[in-house]
């Protein structure tokens, strides 16, 4: 390393500003961010410019394929699949907003308490950690979304989070255990700081990229769990609607009337396609060891 | 010479943006070299046949690039101008495919670190058998088996190393590996980086002869890149001196050292000050630091292997030390001897596994009875000031915020952040950056500062000076000595150096496989040593004067190293001299620590005279 | 090494067991056997429930302990799951479907690894470039479309095909044609041809995962020291890159194996739904609409199996890649 001027200054690499700027300067970051802010203002504002409701049928119109009238076609009970799709991109954002974060959370407090305090908690993490992924969280689901499905989307949220939270976990202990070692953690501890304040100061803030990360892919991820549960036939209950009740109902049709899938499913992909390349180009700007290329 | 082997001439090489914050190549390599940063320029020098050139600088002087250059292994992200000429080919003009049949077959290169070059999937044998047969495809394999053999025999590696893992060598042990890979088809000019820079003292002095014997053995001249100057005595013919990624100065060793142009070269070269400049009285006086008889084991548990008792370690079997108030103990050893556990031991004011820590009057088993105002305080009393100081300062905060948690924990009075600059000769303008933004000797400072922040009695400095460039080391070590003497410091210091311990400790202590061998005065330990490794110690230093040549070191074999008995008897040079029944009482008693000659010493035959070492 | 095997093993099968004692206990609390019942004409009488449901040994009277202990007992000394609502063993109804469900998981999981691994190592070799890019979105864009939207489309696309050739190329519903004509090479090739869509449908989306974290490992690799050392010892670029840096590149692929071996099940799961296969996932998926605890439990127990069996061989495999865990 050369002497550094004395008068030079550069932003640090840790920076917020300086985060946000390395994000966006990957084009897949910006396309990712202007499509999933349409896809928001359209789930907030969409169903606004349309005439019609969700939950009434026109009775002019059953299953009628995409017209100026019904932007996106009706299904075969003559309700407007324009604004029931956005209805539902509505209710699968709120899961994925409530779900990705919160699983987050509990894979940040279960990691972080096991990876630095270690001993005997951390061997309690540790096998409840390994608990929890010898039966896939898909199939633990299914059992409970029956239940939750008639709760509520809210519901279906909070067992989503419940069940994905295991590999993250793995990942935030790991790191609390390497940060729990590095020399400016022990330094700390060594002035005297107090372990609160050590675990507030020095070890959070360098987990905070990995979890900011986490939870943006994990709310792409708990898209696509509600829809397949959905799907499936195990989701949300009617009335209530969201991209995989219709996904589950548009699918038996996909062949006769495929507007009644594909215009849910395209949104989908998109939506979930969108968020995975914003939070990809976050966790490449926030990787220290990424783009640092030395002699 | 008429005709040089290797001539480099107007050779320059700049990086790009690093990969990965740039997703498109631009367009044209030229205008994109023009955006960055050049890491060497217009280096123009020669190697002729059978000669040996050190190529020398300060880090960052583009020594590394340089010889990746000449080999053609730089990153994709490097932008190459110049010529590099090998017996009158140019290899910067070759295809990849032409450049590879040159590589390892004319030209060969060995790297700095030992640990990660090696392919850890492949026994050395097989490294060995596909680097022959990469460059002679007729060749069978069992005629390669037993080339490769002979290779290892060239090392000084026992046969059975073919059969290794790379994992279960030693660092010494892999870097002779390499450079068996190195000469494996006798090529004409070997590249060494820094081959030695990372491994034990001792260590070097056999690696070196080893990559001596094995370049006459080949016939072969040597580029070595090397910082150490004793290393550029004891080797090089000929010293290119880079610096900032230019030729500043070249010629004869001799020449060199004696006259040199440049002051830089002359810093570069200068030998560490031998003469002790500390007090030569014992100091005498309540002990700050006391370890009676402490033990320190690591359990290492491996995932795959069932118990984990086989994989214990004593990092310290019993240390003892005592380190009179106002004096400098250094603590020396090769790697993993314990000197840094034992630093950590007292720094740390954990409760040892056994024996007693006392450190300011306090003993440490005691720590965690004490309340909460009572422990902050012992902790203001004793700090520490890491090996690696980049790595001991949170990347996220600046060194005003380092500083302030080191004053606010500790609750010192009347300090402030400029004020800690000032003491350790740093400006106030520094206090906003963040530590990427500051020099190796800056963050040591900072570290230094911090450390100082809460007035301590007791400082312990691991291996402070070990990542810094000469020049940068002897500033700081000044420092140190200044403030130990202002500030009524107590030092523990973990140095590998010797020349450092001579000029900056009153006390040594020479740690081996988790225990002191010998201590006392650093003048007397250090002038007149007595246990055999201390011996073997200061033997290895090379000696940075170019008309004292290495005199050739036995190669020994550090596998399966002795649990009863004297540990070091393996490797004693003085065991190997003495009458049998002598010889005996090593492999059957374990020597205790006596006092002799106003040390203690644990050797037997410590009262053997032996030669004393120049 | 054997013995560590051994161990690592016995302890996956003390996770087994706990794991799937919560699974029976999940599925004894979330499905309710007695609704199955309700709303019948005419009404069935509850003593007729209550002695339908105790020879299920879902009786809701009894406390969940006590029919988890029967239900473990009952396992462990007869090796019966109990019978399902329909009065199937569900011993019997597994065996019958384990096979279904382990073709296309087995093809589709080596399918999908084989295709992740090259691509991402293509991916890598070739950094930022089109290889790279052309990748990178397509397996973005896999990642990004459920099993069942992918089959959609994969079935859509054979129907043009079919219609296109004007006869039907690859069949895609189901396992087989129900009564077809021939011999058992005839059968054999049906199977084969139904089995194409549904084995690509797992191994597209298995190999769009594998293909991200081989691209990470293999850069990591390149950038290592022992590469540098394989080219200065006389290897080209590419030739260091397969001969020494897919290899090391592997290792950390094998404990990602373990890890993800979930969603491979998941995918497949879902899978044999979209193509309307009698697999474990359409089981589990009936049980939970039925009401069925035994039938659920049985089908985690059956996971759980197969998830331990996939954390095995990802250690052995990690032991045969890295030596440097075998001593």
């Amino acid at each position: 390393m050369a002497v550094t001027d004395l008068t030079a200054t550069s932003a640090p690499r840790s920076g917020a500003p300086g985060v946000l700027r390395r994000t966006f300067r990957a084009p897949r970051a910006r396309v990712g961010v202007a499509v999933l802010a349409l896809v928001v203002l359209a789930a907030v504002l969409g169903p606004v410019l349309s005439r019609w409701d969700p939950f009434t049928s026109d009775v002019t119109a059953f299953g009628r394929p995409p017209t100026a009238l019904h932007w996106f076609g009706t299904d075969s009970s003559g309700r407007d699949l324009y604004v029931r799709t956005l209805v539902g991109l509505r209710t699968s954002l709120a899961v994925g907003l409530v779900a990705g974060p919160l699983s987050t959370l509990i894979a940040a407090v279960v990691g972080a308490v096991g990876g630095y305090l270690g001993g005997r908690v951390d061997r309690v993490v540790v096998w409840g950690i390994d608990l929890a992924l010898v039966l896939p969280s898909f199939y633990l689901l299914v059992l409970l979304a029956p239940t939750a499905g008639r709760a509520g989307w809210f519901a279906v949220a909070l067992a989503i989070a419940l069940l994905g939270w295991m590999v993250m976990a793995r990942l935030v202990r790991a790191q609390a255990r390497s940060l729990r070692r590095r020399d400016f953690v022990t330094a700390a501890r060594f002035l005297g700081v107090p372990t609160g304040a050590v675990l507030r100061r020095h070890v959070l803030p360098h987990l905070a990229s990995l979890l900011v990360v986490d939870a943006t892919l994990g709310v792409a991820a708990t898209v696509l769990t509600e829809a397949t549960l959905g799907w499936v036939g195990l989701g949300l209950g009617p009335p209530a609607v969201s991209l995989g009740t219709l996904l589950a109902a548009g699918s038996a049709s996909a062949v006769t009337r495929p507007w009644l899938f594909w215009f849910p499913a395209g949104l989908l992909v998109v939506t979930v396609l969108a968020t995975s390349l914003v939070g990809d180009a976050l966790r490449d700007a926030l990787d220290p060891t990424t783009g640092t290329a030395g002699e | 010479m008429s005709e040089s082997l290797l001539a480099v001439e107007g050779l320059g090489v700049t990086f790009l943006a690093p990969r990965g914050t740039r997703l498109r190549p631009r367009a044209g390599g030229r205008s994109a070299a023009a955006g960055g940063v050049p890491a060497v320029r217009d280096v123009s020098f020669t190697v002729g046949a059978d000669e040996v050139v050190a190529l020398v600088g300060e880090s960052g002087a583009g020594k590394t690039t340089t010889a990746l250059a000449v080999l053609g292994l730089l990153p994709s992200s490097a932008r190459v101008r110049g010529s590099v000429r090998l017996e009158g080919t140019s290899l910067l003009d070759l295809s990849d495919r032409a450049f590879s049949a040159l590589r390892g077959a004319r030209i060969a290169m060995v790297f700095q670190d030992p640990r990660s070059a090696l392919p850890p999937v492949h026994r050395v044998g097989a490294l060995l058998v596909e680097a022959l047969q990469l460059h002679d495809r007729r060749l069978s394999r069992a005629a390669a088996l037993a080339r490769a053999a002979q290779l290892c025999t060239l090392v000084g590696l026992p046969g059975r190393t073919l059969d290794a893992y790379p994992h279960q060598l030693s660092g010494g042990q892999r870097q002779r590996v390499l450079v068996a890979v190195a000469v494996a088809n006798r090529p004409r000019l070997i590249v060494a980086d820094e081959p030695t820079s990372s491994l034990d003292v001792t260590v070097q002095a056999q690696v070196l002869e080893v990559l001596h014997r094995a370049r006459e053995a080949a016939g072969a001249s040597l580029l070595l890149i090397t910082h150490d100057p004793g290393v550029v005595a004891g080797h090089a013919d000929r010293v290119v001196v880079l610096r900032d990624g230019q030729v500043v100065e070249q010629g004869d060793v001799t020449t060199l050292f004696d006259a040199p142009r440049q002051d830089y070269t002359a810093r570069l070269l200068r030998a560490e000050a031998f003469a002790a400049t500390r007090s030569e009285v014992e100091p005498t006086g309540p002990a700050a630091v006391e370890l009676v008889d402490v033990h320190r084991t690591f359990r290492s548990r491996s995932r795959w292997t069932a118990r984990a008792a086989d994989e214990a370690v004593a990092a310290m079997d019993g240390v003892s030390l005592v380190v009179p108030r106002g004096a400098t103990l250094a603590l020396v050893g090769e790697s993993g001897s314990g000197k840094t556990t034992t630093a950590l031991a007292i720094a740390s004011l954990e409760p040892p596994e056994a024996g007693t820590v006392r450190v300011v009057g306090t003993d440490v088993s005691t720590v965690p009875q004490l309340g909460r105002a009572e422990r902050l305080a012992l902790r203001r009393r004793v700090q520490l000031v890491f090996q690696d100081a980049g790595g001991s300062l949170d990347p996220r905060m600046t060194v005003r915020q380092a500083l302030a948690e080191g004053l606010r924990a500790s609750a010192a009075t009347g300090a402030d952040v400029a004020g800690v600059l000032r003491l350790v000769g740093l400006p106030a303008a520094l206090a906003d950056r963040y530590p990427h933004e500051l020099s190796g000797g800056q963050l040591q400072r900072v570290a230094l500062a911090r450390a100082l922040a809460s007035r301590p009695e007791v400082l312990v400095l691991d291996e402070p000076v070990s990542a810094l460039d000469a020049p940068v080391r002897a500033e700081l070590l000044a420092l140190v000595d200044r403030l130990r003497d202002e500030l009524r410091l107590t030092c523990v210091l973990v140095a590998h150096d010797l020349g450092v311990v001579r000029a900056h400790a009153e006390l040594v202590a020479v740690m081996y496989r988790g225990r002191v061998v010998e201590q006392g005065p650093a003048h007397v330990v250090l002038d007149d040593p007595r246990h055999p490794y201390t011996r073997a110690l200061l033997a290895a230093v090379p000696v940075a004067d170019p008309r004292v040549r290495p005199a050739p070191v036995p190669l020994l074999d550090d596998d399966a190293p002795p649990t009863a008995g004297c540990r070091f008897r393996h490797r004693c040079a003085l065991r190997a001299a003495l009458p049998g029944d002598l010889a005996q009482q090593c492999t059957q008693v374990d020597p205790v620590s006596r006092r002799t000659e106003g040390r203690d010493v644990a050797c037997h035959h410590a009262d053997v005279p032996v030669q004393r070492h120049p | 090494m054997l013995r560590f095997l051994v161990r690592r093993a016995a302890g996956y099968g003390v996770l087994a067991t706990v794991a799937t004692a919560l699974g029976y206990v999940l599925a004894s609390l979330t499905l309710h056997p007695a609704a199955r019942y309700a709303g019948r004409t005419p009404p069935v009488p509850p003593s007729v429930v209550h002695a339908e449901l105790a020879a299920l040994g879902v009786d809701p009277g009894v406390p969940v302990p006590a029919r988890l202990w029967h239900w473990l007992t009952e396992l462990v000394t007869h090796g019966s799951l109990g019978l399902s609502v329909r009065g199937v063993p569900v011993t019997a109804e597994i065996a019958a479907r384990a096979g279904t469900s382990l073709r296309l998981l087995l093809l589709g999981s080596l399918l999908g690894a084989l295709l992740g691994v090259a691509v991402g190592t293509w991916g890598a070799s070739r950094q930022y470039r089109w290889p790279d890019r052309v990748t990178t979105v397509g397996s973005f864009v896999l990642l990004a479309t459920p099993p069942f939207v992918l089959a959609v489309v994969l079935m859509t696309l054979a129907v043009r095909l079919d219609s296109a050739a004007g006869r039907t190329l690859v069949p895609f519903t189901g396992e087989y044609t129900p009564g077809l004509a021939g011999g058992w090479p005839a059968q054999l090739g049906d199977r084969a041809a139904h089995l194409l869509l549904p084995t690509l449908c797992l191994a597209l989306g298995t190999a769009a995962t594998w293909s991200r974290y081989q691209r990470a490992a293999m850069l990591d690799v390149l950038a290592a020291d022992h590469v540098r050392t394989a080219r200065s010892m006389g290897h080209t670029r590419r030739s260091a890159l397969w001969r020494h840096g897919v290899r090391v590149a592997l290792i950390p692929m094998s404990t990602f194996f373990a890890y993800s071996f979930g969603l491979i099940l998941t995918g497949a799961a879902i899978t044999e739904l979209a193509f309307s296969w009698h697999g474990m996932g359409e089981y589990l998926v009936r049980s939970v609409v039925d009401d069925d605890v035994n039938a659920a439990a049985g089908t985690v127990l059956f996971t759980a199996v197969l998830v331990l069996l996939a954390g095995v061989l990802a250690d052995v495999l990690h032991a045969a890649l890295d030596p440097r865990v075998r001593t």
